[in-house]
């Protein structure tokens, strides 16, 4: 005891590898340290970035001053903003309904179907994007906002379909047939049973569809000639010839900042409710 | 509830279903017809013709394209099963405080928006290169992005297994003298092997699929995406002969794959 | 009570569990427990769920590690051995079958990857018996054996999943045996099955544990189950072992009132040792054949329903007096209930009686187990006599400054068993008394003492074997010494 007190850190360091003792959960480590040092790490540092001048590396509030000065900026986010909530919102009305009759057996036992759905994704966004911009020049259809917000609905229409459908498929049968046992009519049954079951598949599916779309700026500019999404103006940023990366890590920042506030508004709202989601559903 | 109800309800059921496919299918379909005649602008036959794929197989930039794009999903969907199955079982096996701060912390490229994460990523890289660490923007940046943002997806493909299993298989396993980790592997592991494939299938789709990740990490290598972006200005009319060699692709391993269902699914009434 | 025999058995031990305590946070699972299994027995961990049967089970197992205390198995201490290395095999209440492998498969897993020592290869430069694998003929051999003990003959190729749950718990049973393990150990494994299934099973378990001569620690709820199959029961509860011993001493001579319930339907009664022989329940005098409780002190009495007559009300026989308020046909017999000034008594008897009969009962003296109080703590009557003393059962002992009291002040003294010194001179101490029991509890004795002037039990637990009728003084640490207040409600309590 009294001479343990000036070992050697190094030494020490190795008799706490030697006692350290291996257990499953030490699996994770791995993933755990590679997100502590790839994806959490480089987060912190854009927004260290986002603090610093382009030229001088300075302190400053420039960056944001930046993104507020032009109302280009703002109106662009605020555009991708709501045609995600646009593009999730008409995904799920569109989707729902085709992931509803493929997961039930009286309409459907086969899983091939739910295959055919995802095929399209196999084929690249890109390909397919072009595929719809050339059908818009064949029926003479003028690219602007509408042909836009209907290219982000066709490219990411199968990532709502697969998480609605799984989770769909995975519930109890039992369940709906016991509501209608006990004499639900199948309006009620939907709404009271199936409806909340479902909810994991409509919340990763939904997250899914907006995060690409808020994203999304290759979309805007092969279907909209002259739609200007925030993901443009990022991009631009970072890819200007002058040094502009830290004013785009300031504007991705809020972004960021934009939608952490909103998980957790909407994460507390569901919790309120008492709908016990596992922590966004799973695919 | 008469009869009559029930087939009109399934009509109708099968043609929302119907729809949605043509829907889905009609502009693809498009594309691979007209990858057949080698006039520029799509619309205007100008005789049937495979100088399209000619064309595309003499292009460079196309070929070096597909190679990197299914090269990098390749590999890092290979790291990504690994990765996250491991994870998987890690966290599965984590006291519940622990597990569900991993668990959600796994998912943070699920829910933050691609371009947030591509950006950090490029963030990363380029701090490497002034400290002098010895990486360039192409295939490994590629890969590391690529595997961070598509393992989540295996983790949560693996997790329902690992629920599902005899939580006294593992004890099993080294009650009857295994080790820990050749329990892992020759009892664990192979439970899970469902989830690590559809894991593997929807992490190798997504990565093929990206684009915004991937234009932020990929320097001059381009992938499909990004050639196809950057030459969006005048899109190469082979474009179409590579669509059409994709869905060709996809489309035979979705029949290969139907035929096996329908095997297993005899095998097991049998 | 007499003292229980301490002596060696002439069987090897195989299984020593020293003081093993078992903690999941900040709650105990098990609880100093200490448990020697001799080598060939069958021995059943009984208990309800959350006794601690299972966690020691896994304890034995190795698949957790115990907070404190110690595991031996064939004189080695495993304690921290992981399972792999320990020559145990455990059988699940689910299976847990490796779906990945057919039968065969899952028999030949543990053959696969044992060493054994190979007799053709002369001994290494230090002594070191070379070792081999089983060859394949071997494997296959001894899995058709085990497959044919198991009454699976044939089965080998056999998806386990297309198995019934009985055959696929036979499985699991022929994959633990075929390893040749010292110990088999079974978590509930009938638990799953259907009555007649778990029937036939108890049979050719019991049956394979004769053949096999391998020892059995078995977990079950079941206490029909623990009684027809086992060698020896111990029956846990809050982590705890309540008792140690064979079916019929379990069930015959139960330690404590838990017991007597667990281990069977029981009529449990509070009741009064008149003297030596003699005691009081229910209003009524009976005889017994106790003996060695203090006069008039508070115990548990246990009888079974198959152990109480009832007859007419006016038989000369009769001890008990009552009315008859339900009677239940239970195929083989009638439960009877009886209603006594209070008490209820469940009888089971083969002659039906009609609800409001006027009736006595009889007992015999032998029928009537009579147990002490379980007590954990002593609890006297006190007045504090100033800041640092208090008096009870008429003696003044030394206590920890306090302030919360002041002399005068009427309080309940707390003093724990395990705080309580006994010395041989009398005089030295301020209270004295006789040793009017000693039972030995596995590890330590629990000792009586009777302190004659005040009327009162003192219980200690000690390292050190007393004999009755020895003249002790009681010795207190100040510290020990707990002081609460008084109140109306702990003077009801016994």
């Amino acid at each position: 005891m009294e001479k343990t007190k000036k070992t050697n850190p190094t030494i020490r360091f190795f008799k706490r590898l030697k006692s350290f003792h291996f257990s499953r959960s030490h699996y994770a480590l791995p993933y755990l340290i590679m997100l502590a040092v790839l994806v959490m790490l480089p987060l912190g540092m854009m927004i260290f970035n986002s603090f610093r001048h382009d030229i001088y590396g300075h302190f400053t509030l420039f960056n944001y001053r930046q993104f507020f000065r032009t109302a280009g900026n703002w109106q662009a986010m605020w555009r991708s903003l709501y045609t995600a909530a646009i593009v999730t919102v008409a995904c799920l009305i569109l989707a729902y309904p085709v992931a509803f009759i493929l997961s039930n057996p009286k309409f459907n036992r086969s899983t091939t179907i739910i295959f055919a759905f995802a095929l399209p994704m196999w084929v690249n966004i890109m390909l397919r994007t072009i595929a719809l911009r050339n059908l818009f020049f064949l029926m003479g259809i003028d690219l602007g906002y509408p042909t836009v917000v209907i290219g982000l609905i066709y490219d990411f229409f199968p990532f709502m379909l697969l998480p609605l459908y799984t989770s769909l498929s995975s519930i109890d049968r039992s369940y709906v047939e016991a509501g209608s046992d006990l004499g639900a009519g199948a309006v009620r049954n939907f709404s009271k049973i199936t409806l909340p079951l479902s909810v994991p598949g409509i919340v990763s599916g939904s997250i899914l569809i907006f995060m690409a779309t808020v994203s999304n700026f290759a979309i805007a500019d092969l279907l909209g000639s002259d739609i200007i999404m925030f993901g443009n103006v990022v991009n631009l940023l970072f890819r200007n010839r002058r040094l502009t990366g830290n004013v785009g890590s300031a504007f991705a920042t809020i972004l960021l900042v934009i939608i952490v506030a909103s998980m957790l508004a909407t994460s507390r709202l569901t919790r309120k409710k008492g709908g016990g989601t596992q922590g966004g559903g799973r695919l | 509830m008469t009869k009559r109800t029930e087939t009109t309800k399934k009509i109708i059921a099968r043609s929302i279903v119907i729809g949605m496919l043509i829907l889905l299918y009609f502009p693809l379909m498009l594309l691979i017809v007209f990858s057949f005649t080698p006039s520029v602008a799509m619309g205007s036959w100008s005789g049937f013709s495979f100088s399209l794929y000619r064309d595309l197989f003499n292009n460079s930039r196309a070929m070096e394209a597909v190679r990197t794009t299914f090269l990098v999903a390749a590999i890092s969907s290979a790291i990504a099963v690994i990765l996250g199955t491991f994870t998987a079982i890690g966290i599965f096996n984590m006291k519940k405080n622990k597990q569900e701060l991993s668990l959600a912390g796994t998912q943070i490229t699920v829910i933050n928006a691609e371009i947030v994460t591509g950006i950090a990523f490029a963030t990363l890289f380029v701090a490497m290169m002034n400290i002098n660490i010895p990486i360039r923007f192409g295939y490994v940046t590629l890969v590391i992005a690529h595997v961070m943002f598509i393992t989540p997806f295996v983790i949560l493909a693996v997790m329902p297994r690992l629920y599902r299993l005899n939580p006294n298989l593992y004890e099993a396993g080294l009650d009857l003298g295994a080790g820990p980790m050749k329990t892992m592997f020759t009892v664990v592991m192979p439970q899970l092997i469902p989830g690590m494939i559809s894991g593997f299938a929807l992490a190798f789709t997504i990565s093929l699929d990206d684009f915004v990740v991937s234009s932020f990490n990929t320097g001059h290598l381009n992938t499909i995406s990004t050639w196809l972006y950057n030459s969006r200005q005048g899109i190469p009319p082979e474009s179409r002969a590579l669509s059409a060699l994709i869905f060709a692709l996809a489309f035979i391993a979705l029949v290969v794959l139907y035929i096996k269902n329908k095997k297993s699914q005899k095998a097991f009434r049998g | 009570m007499a003292k229980k025999n301490v002596t060696q058995e002439k069987k090897e031990t195989i299984i020593e569990i020293k003081n093993i305590i078992k903690k999941f946070g900040d709650v105990t699972i098990l609880d100093d427990v200490n448990l020697s299994i001799k080598r060939g027995d069958f021995v059943t961990l009984l208990g309800p769920s959350g006794c601690g049967k299972t966690t020691l089970l896994r304890l034995i197992a190795g698949f957790d590690t115990p907070t404190d205390g110690a595991i031996f198995i064939g004189g080695n201490n495993v304690t921290m051995l992981p399972p792999h290395k320990r020559p145990v095999n455990t059988v699940f209440q689910k299976y847990a079958l490796f779906p990945h492998l057919n039968v065969f498969g899952n028999i030949a897993f543990g053959l696969k990857l044992a060493k054994i020592p190979d007799t053709s290869k002369p001994a290494g430069k230090n002594g070191k018996i070379p070792t081999r694998k089983w060859k394949k003929a071997e494997i296959k051999e001894k899995v058709e054996k085990a497959l044919t003990l198991v009454g699976l003959e044939g089965y080998g190729h056999r998806d386990t999943n297309s198995l019934s749950g009985g055959q696929q718990q036979r499985v699991a049973i022929a994959r633990a045996i075929v390893c040749e393990p010292k110990v088999l150990l079974l978590d509930e494994p009938l638990g799953a099955l259907d009555l007649k299934m778990r029937k036939e099973m108890q049979v050719e378990l019991m049956n394979m544990h004769r053949n096999l001569g391998i020892t059995f620690v078995y977990v079950t709820h079941d206490q029909e189950e623990a009684l027809t199959m086992s060698d020896k029961i111990a029956v846990m509860r809050d982590g705890v072992i309540q008792q140690l011993g064979t079916p019929k001493q379990i069930y015959d001579e139960p330690q404590n009132a838990f017991v007597a319930d667990f281990i069977g339907e029981s009529n449990i009664l509070s009741g009064t040792m008149i003297k030596d022989f003699v005691l009081e329940f229910a209003g009524a005098k009976f005889t017994c054949e106790d003996k060695g409780f203090g006069k008039g002190e508070n115990v548990d009495i246990v009888i079974r329903p198959e152990d109480i007559y009832i007859m007419d009300a006016d038989n000369p026989k009769g001890m008990l007096k009552g009315e008859v308020v339900s009677v239940i046909f239970k195929g083989t017999y009638y439960e009877i209930e009886v209603k006594n000034e209070g008490y209820q008594f469940t009888v089971q008897d083969t002659a039906s009686w009609d609800v409001g009969d006027k009736v006595t009962m009889y007992i015999r003296p032998h029928d009537i187990h009579v147990m002490k109080k379980a007590k954990t703590i002593n609890s006297f009557d006190g007045v504090i006599k100033g800041a640092d003393s208090v008096q009870f059962l008429g003696a003044t002992y030394e206590i920890a400054e306090q302030a919360d009291f002041e002399a005068g002040d009427e309080v309940t003294v707390k003093i724990e068993f395990d705080n309580v010194e006994l010395t041989d001179h009398p005089e030295d101490a301020p209270l004295s008394g006789r040793v009017t029991d000693t039972l030995y509890k596995g590890k330590y004795y629990q000792v009586q003492v009777y302190v004659e002037d005040a009327d009162e039990f003192f219980l200690l637990n000690t390292n050190v074997e007393w004999d009755n009728g020895d003249q002790v003084g009681i010795l207190v640490k100040a510290e020990d010494i707990q002081l609460e207040k008084r109140t109306d409600s702990t003077e009801t309590a016994d």
